[in-house]
């Protein structure tokens, strides 16, 4: 009977020892109870933008884009460089008709465009060929015009015949230097497709009887924008490079300070949109490597970039790792460059409002960050 | 003689203990334990063997030819043959705040004891055993400007000290002992706040770690000026440990995928307090004895590179126990060669709560002791049950459930021929 009783006493204590063998259960009790500093110490802040953020014209080369833009739309104005393949046939031209896909035209306000074929006289590189490299030594004459509704898809323009020689290319020939697309300076941007998108402008002579067709070996599209420095907004553009920067002193987050997430949030004034080719006009922003922008020159880490698309009227980038570098001391904080991401194949552009807009629309700098407790004495 | 039915019912009781034993190994878990190990080395652990567990862990007067803890290094005296002695301890604990209930278990090795009696009541000594202890874990939901997370920490480790004692019985009324103390261990504490919102938001961890290492001496006396009376001693000067403090703050996923975000060291010694205590336990007659202990710990002299930790206090510990022998008889019942004990204690906790209240620990225990095959070996067990804190004064209470076992064996051929 004793010896039974201390059995079951004992074998009593064996779920016990299973129970012990279970998972750890988390607790509901408070974290105050371990009366440490900094406990509870998940903290988020908004920063707003310095004061000198601002937007600047760079310089990129638009010789890869899938399109070819010319024409003007609003503060953008942009012409097209094509240059011809050899025609290898000799004898007579009898005619000459340049004809291009227009994929879309661009307007304020709803009209016709001219479009202004000129010939080239100066020697350019797609690769190399901006804006700035272009002047009025390249303007040759006019050749032809013509003026399209924004309903044409099929642009065909007939040239003088004359021109043929100057247009083309033989191996007998000095090189040509092709033609220039522009309109005739009113409102009207014409899209079409370029080398690299693979339907091709064509030129087509009938020589001796017969059509030979001559297609372009380089073409660009170079573009500027008039949009005058304007302190309340800052601008980002495909095809005219426009760039803006700015900074947020984030200093008062600690070292040790794990971030959690920082969104920079850009409020978008949509009367200064340009038009894109993009569905939703997307931004990229780069982590500036040096604060040289004042100079004239940007040095930024094109492997450390944030990408977001406009929605709803706002761009939000994901910085998480910028702010995390600069109040981890792996980076010094000189800001953060934004561009557009399609910059060198597009025409497009947005506004943000800048840090003297309205306190509502600035750019602001949404921080969640995590300070370590002290450590037990 | 044993009859056939009392070896069948101790081969019973011993296969129910190795079989509670083989779990308790098989399923070693260092999980949460209690919230206020958190502080300073984590909780100060006392570690004595199951027998004097089992009387509220009365140590100072103890004088038992199986059951030493070396606490007090003059008990070990007693000793009669070569002893290895096992400690094996489980603990839970039932937390409640104003917040909600939790619970929590650890179950562990608890301390190592080699003793060698030599000539002329001369002996040496081994031990090992946890000075403090830190286990625990809290995870606790949380939300910011509408963005959920979780946070935790985990606190675990504990330092352990690894003693050289020697002792001597100079007559039959005073004995005296001394150890060589090396302190060591190493404590861990991580923190990690992880957000719901894993595809936009980085966790973090912070972790802290401190490796410490010390050395200090201990001494003690054991007096018996009648044959039913003995009175013991010990005090451990301060110690000074040092410690290397290491920081590291991490970007978070899991633990296969964390980045090393700062990082920062430095070194530390600490003052772990002095530590003294007396206790007298009267022999009644054959049958049983009782006792009564006192021991004490200047906490409130704990310091970290010589400034005192706020908050501590010096502990003054009680507690009375006893102890109805086991029958010598070898033609005795089985259960009458058993030891049967009982002991109670109270001490505060050696550090306030956040409002400056004492934190009060209470403990009632009782304890057996199993004899083995020969009589040279035995199993103590001993439970405990225990309380610390208050809801309405210290915002908290933990309700604490402790077995602690030792397997204490003492075979033939160690024992020396001219014992």
């Amino acid at each position: 009977m004793k010896l039974s009783i201390l059995k079951a006493v004992l074998v009593c204590l064996a779920p016990f020892l299973f129970y012990q063998c279970s998972e750890k259960k988390n607790s509901v009790v408070g974290l105050d109870v371990l009366q440490r500093e900094n406990i509870g110490s998940e903290r988020h802040a908004v920063f707003q933008a310095a004061a000198n953020d601002t937007f600047f014209q760079s310089t990129v080369s638009t010789g890869e884009g899938l399109y070819l833009f010319f024409g003007k739309y609003a503060t953008v104005e942009a012409k097209a460089l094509i240059r011809f393949d050899t025609l290898t046939t000799s004898g007579s031209v009898d005619s000459l008709v340049l004809t291009f896909k227009k994929v879309k035209t661009y307007h304020q306000t709803a009209g016709t465009v001219t479009i202004v074929v000129s010939a080239l006289q100066k020697d350019w590189n797609e690769q190399t060929m901006t804006w700035n490299a272009f002047d009025a030594g390249f303007i040759g004459n006019t050749i032809t015009t013509k003026t399209i509704a924004s309903t044409d898809t099929l642009v065909e323009m007939t040239l003088p015949k004359q021109w043929a020689p100057l247009l083309v290319r033989s191996t007998s020939q000095t090189p040509s230097y092709g033609i220039l697309l522009t309109t005739d300076g009113r409102d009207g941007l014409v899209q079409t497709n370029s080398i690299e998108y693979g339907q091709y402008m064509e030129l087509k002579m009938y020589v001796n009887n017969s059509t030979k067709s001559v297609y372009p070996v380089q073409d660009v599209f170079i573009s500027a924008s008039s949009q005058r420095p304007d302190p309340d907004r800052l601008v980002v553009a495909d095809g005219t490079a426009l760039r803006s920067v700015l900074r947020f002193n984030v200093g008062e987050i600690p070292k040790t300070a794990v971030i959690g997430r920082a969104y920079l949030k850009l409020h978008v004034d949509e009367s200064l949109a340009y038009p894109s080719i993009q569905t939703q006009y997307t931004v990229l922003g780069f982590w500036l490597k040096d604060s040289l922008f004042t100079q004239g020159t940007i040095s930024l880490d094109s492997t450390k970039y944030a990408e977001a698309s406009l929605d709803n009227k706002m761009v939000v980038l994901n910085v998480t790792s910028f702010v995390q570098s600069w109040t981890s001391g792996f980076a010094k904080n000189e800001g953060i460059l934004l561009g557009g991401k399609y910059e060198t194949t597009d025409l497009a552009g947005l506004s943000f409002y800048s840090s003297r807009a309205d306190s509502l629309n600035r750019p602001s700098l949404d921080v969640f960050y995590t300070l370590p407790p002290s450590p037990a004495y | 003689m044993r009859n056939n039915g009392e070896t069948n019912m101790t081969n019973d009781i011993h296969k129910i203990i190795r079989t509670i034993s083989f779990f308790m190994l098989l399923h070693r878990t260092l999980i949460a334990g209690s919230i206020l190990s958190s502080k300073g080395f984590g909780i100060p652990m006392i570690s004595p063997d199951a027998r004097s567990a089992g009387m509220a862990g009365m140590t100072l007067a103890q004088s038992d030819p199986y059951s030493v803890s070396g606490i007090n290094p003059s008990s070990f005296v007693s000793v009669r043959t070569t002893l290895v002695s096992l400690h094996l301890s489980a603990e839970n604990s039932w937390i409640r705040t104003g917040d909600g209930n939790a619970s929590s278990g650890y179950t562990n090795f608890d301390g190592f004891l080699f003793a060698l009696p030599l000539k002329s009541g001369l002996g040496l000594a081994i031990q090992l055993r946890p000075l403090t202890r830190m286990s625990y874990r809290i995870t606790s939901p949380q939300q910011l400007e509408g963005q959920t997370y979780t946070k935790s920490t985990e606190g675990r480790g504990g330092i352990s000290e690894i003693s050289l004692s020697a002792f001597w019985g100079i007559n039959r009324f005073l004995s005296i002992g001394a150890s060589g103390n090396y302190i060591f261990g190493k404590n861990e504490e991580d923190w990690k706040v992880l957000w719901d919102d894993q595809n936009t938001f980085t966790g973090s961890k912070t972790l802290f770690s401190a490796r410490h290492s010390g050395n200090g001496w201990t001494a003690g006396l054991q007096l018996k000026p009648i044959s039913s009376l003995i009175l013991g001693g010990s005090y451990s000067p301060e110690l000074n440990i040092d410690t290397q403090n290491e920081h590291a703050y991490y970007e978070y996923v899991n633990e296969a995928t964390k980045y090393v975000l700062a990082y920062d060291a430095e070194k530390n010694r600490t003052q772990f307090p002095a530590r003294w205590g007396f206790a007298a336990m009267a022999i009644l007659g054959k049958t049983a004895s009782w006792g009564i202990e006192y021991t004490e710990q200047a906490w409130n002299r704990f310091s970290v590179n010589r400034n005192f930790v706020p908050g501590t206090l010096k502990t003054q510990r009680i507690a009375t126990g006893g102890e109805f022998f086991a029958m010598a008889n070898p033609t005795a019942p089985y259960l009458k060669k058993m030891a049967y004990r009982i002991g109670f204690s109270y001490q505060p906790f050696f550090s306030k709560d956040r409002n400056g209240n004492r934190i009060g620990e209470w403990w009632a225990t009782v304890g057996l002791g199993l004899p083995m095959t020969m009589g040279l070996s035995q199993i103590d067990a001993a439970i405990a049950l225990g309380r610390r804190g208050s809801l309405s004064t210290n915002t908290f209470s933990e309700t604490l459930f402790k077995f602690v076992l030792t397997v204490t064996v003492g075979e033939k051929w160690f024992t020396r021929v001219n014992e």
